[in-house]
């Protein structure tokens, strides 16, 4: 059976290259391409391929992004690049392939001729990727966006745009103003991601965000009810009360 | 009262308790060489009164000697003021010392004081105090004069550093504008499009080797902080959107609407390709549209770069760029206070517009481009 293998590049020309070169290639059938960070995680995780060649700059998530998004097993790697001393640096510090735009034919064939080495090869080179991927995101201390699945269509979400979150099961729900959208992962894990300067627990199925608090109502014997830029009432929890005060007060 | 000034008047006030004690140690010594037997309260009442009457009349005497300033010009007129100041001067001094004294010695149970004889008392306290006097003033100017220049040091020293700091900045502006008219970036990715076209139209790709040939001479023509027409960089623009539409097809559109007026109008070379460039770098999307303006209003030249990117938001460092940065030192130096440099969010759409006026001036001789 050929390898089934995935373009990604925000570039018709760069894809058409790819093209052009793997028409020559017999072990290996274009499953398809994608044209930015989004449309590649959502091809990765519907088509499954077995390659992908990926490129880093893109608009939306970068390369790097694509493979801390997905959801499924990471296919094989190719990545390309015109110029990323950044992003070079890291392949070369684990002697990973990676392809510098412009390539010729002869270049490729050696990228491609690794996809079929042995297994273990193969399982050192993914070891590499996730460290990589690990290592590549470092600047945001916090979650800045969440990449929401739903019936196919991924799209992002900044958090700065999140009004409240509320636990369902083993989900959560984010509320957005008018609208709102599920997302799979619980709630603590979410917490723990986020800054913990805005998005404040106040009760055990229910976590603001402090800038679209829009008063807080003490009512009888000590109880808080915070109200939200929407207008929606929430109670504030006795266990989180000290803390989320603490956070509010230092505004 | 201030820190500084309450600080100010202790010392003052520990200068004259000095020159009480130090006066009253010399009037005892004198005495007891000359055998004479008097208890020591007595003179240190007389040299500290004295000490202490000066010390409050002092605010009075420093706001006379502000009023009138010994100058060469005016020394004719305010000579005079003084020694008629130095006179109420005298007679305030010696009529709150005596009074003092009598105060004290009386609280004290001593013996009544006696001033002696009144005139001969207010003439020989005067011949010291007009001493005081001068001494007062001559002190006044010597702290006044050393406070001053060393404002004046403070004051030299900061605008040296700030000039260094202007300057280094500059030089790194120029630096980085000579190095960014063509990012690598851009410059491999065009030539991957080219290598592309190659298998299938060599002489589509032929062209856009001459066209990149153009775009490269240009950026290398036009480095240092010369002004050219705008029509230039527009050329130049007009080139650069030709690559961007090869490689990204239908999903780059870039428009140029120039008034034709402000075709011959002078910009710093390369001065909005960086905007372009830094527009480009923060789109979140694969869709791309940007539009280029430019418009003579009043006695300006105004020049807009418009793109439907994600604007300026709270999370979004676009106003930190160095793109940017360097485009605001650039023209804080060549025009100072005589230009705008805005960012702002399209208000119907979105995206940002950046907005540049600078001051209209037009090339002796239109140039062929």
């Amino acid at each position: 059976m050929k390898l089934q293998a995935l373009i990604i590049d925000d570039e018709p020309p760069a894809r058409k290259k790819l093209r052009h070169f793997l028409k020559n290639e017999n072990r290996i059938e274009i499953a398809g391409e994608a044209e930015d960070g989004i449309d590649a995680v959502s091809k990765i995780e519907e088509l499954r391929p077995d390659l992908i060649f990926l490129d880093i700059q893109m608009p939306g998530l970068n390369g790097f992004e694509v493979l801390e998004a997905l959801q499924v097993k990471r296919p094989q790697v190719i990545f390309t690049t015109a110029f990323d001393k950044h992003a070079v640096k890291a392949f070369e510090v684990r002697a990973l392939d990676y392809l510098l735009k412009p390539f010729d034919e002869n270049r490729f064939r050696e990228a491609v001729e690794r996809v079929f080495q042995d297994q273990s090869a193969q399982k050192e080179i993914q070891n590499k990727i996730s460290t990589l991927i690990a290592e590549m995101q470092p600047e945001q201390k916090y979650l800045k966006r969440i990449l929401l699945r739903s019936e196919g269509r991924i799209s992002i979400l900044k958090t700065e745009h999140i009004v409240r979150i509320e636990a369902e099961e083993k989900y959560v729900r984010l509320y957005t103003g008018k609208e709102s959208c599920l997302h799979r992962e619980t709630m603590n894990a979410l917490e723990e991601k986020l800054d913990p300067g805005r998005f404040v627990r106040i009760h055990r199925s229910q976590i603001v965000n402090m800038e679209r608090i829009k008063e807080i109502r003490m009512w009888s014997h000590g109880e808080y009810v915070v109200v939200m830029a929407d207008e929606t009432k929430l109670p504030l929890g006795r266990v989180y009360r000290e803390n989320f005060l603490r956070v509010f007060e230092q505004g | 009262m201030n820190k500084k000034t309450r600080s100010l008047w202790l010392a003052l006030f520990g200068i004259c308790t000095f020159i009480g004690l130090l006066s009253f140690s010399i009037a005892y010594s004198e005495g007891a060489i000359d055998g004479d037997d008097t208890p020591f309260y007595y003179p240190l009442i007389h040299e500290m009164t004295g000490a202490y009457a000066a010390f409050l009349l002092l605010p009075f005497l420093l706001r006379f000697f502000n009023r009138f300033p010994v100058t060469k010009e005016n020394w004719y007129r305010t000579i005079p003021v003084h020694l008629m100041g130095s006179v109420v001067f005298g007679v305030s001094h010696t009529l709150l010392m005596t009074g003092s004294r009598v105060l004290i010695f009386a609280a004290l149970s001593l013996e009544e004081y006696k001033m002696g004889e009144p005139v001969l008392r207010f003439v020989m306290e005067y011949q010291k105090q007009i001493l005081l006097y001068v001494g007062v003033m001559i002190g006044q100017r010597m702290v006044r004069h050393y406070l001053a220049s060393r404002e004046q040091e403070r004051r030299t020293a900061e605008l040296e550093l700030q000039a260094g700091q202007y300057q280094a900045r500059l030089m790194q502006a120029r630096l980085q504008a000579l190095q960014a008219q063509i990012q690598p970036h851009f410059l491999f990715n065009t030539l991957n499009m080219i290598s592309s076209t190659m298998f299938e139209d060599p002489a589509r790709a032929d062209r856009m080797i001459t066209r990149l040939s153009t775009l490269l001479r240009m950026s290398f023509e036009n480095s240092g902080n010369d002004k050219i027409p705008l029509k230039q960089e527009l050329d130049f623009l007009e080139l650069y959107f030709e690559m961007m539409k090869a490689r990204f097809e239908d999903k780059f559109e870039a428009s140029i609407l120039a008034e034709t007026e402000t075709e011959n109008a002078l910009i710093p070379n390369l001065l909005l390709q960086p905007l372009v460039e830094n527009a480009i770098k923060h789109h979140d999307s694969n869709s791309i549209k940007i539009e280029i303006r430019s418009r003579k209003v009043l006695e300006d030249l105004v020049m807009e770069v418009v793109d439907d990117g994600p604007g300026l938001g709270e999370s979004l460092p676009v106003t930190s760029g160095v793109g940017l940065s360097n485009t605001r030192d650039r023209l804080q130096y060549l025009y100072g206070s005589s230009h705008q440099f805005q960012l702002r969010n399209n208000p119907e759409r979105k995206g940002l517009t950046v907005r540049i006026q600078i001051p209209w001036e037009l090339s002796a001789i239109p140039r062929p481009v």
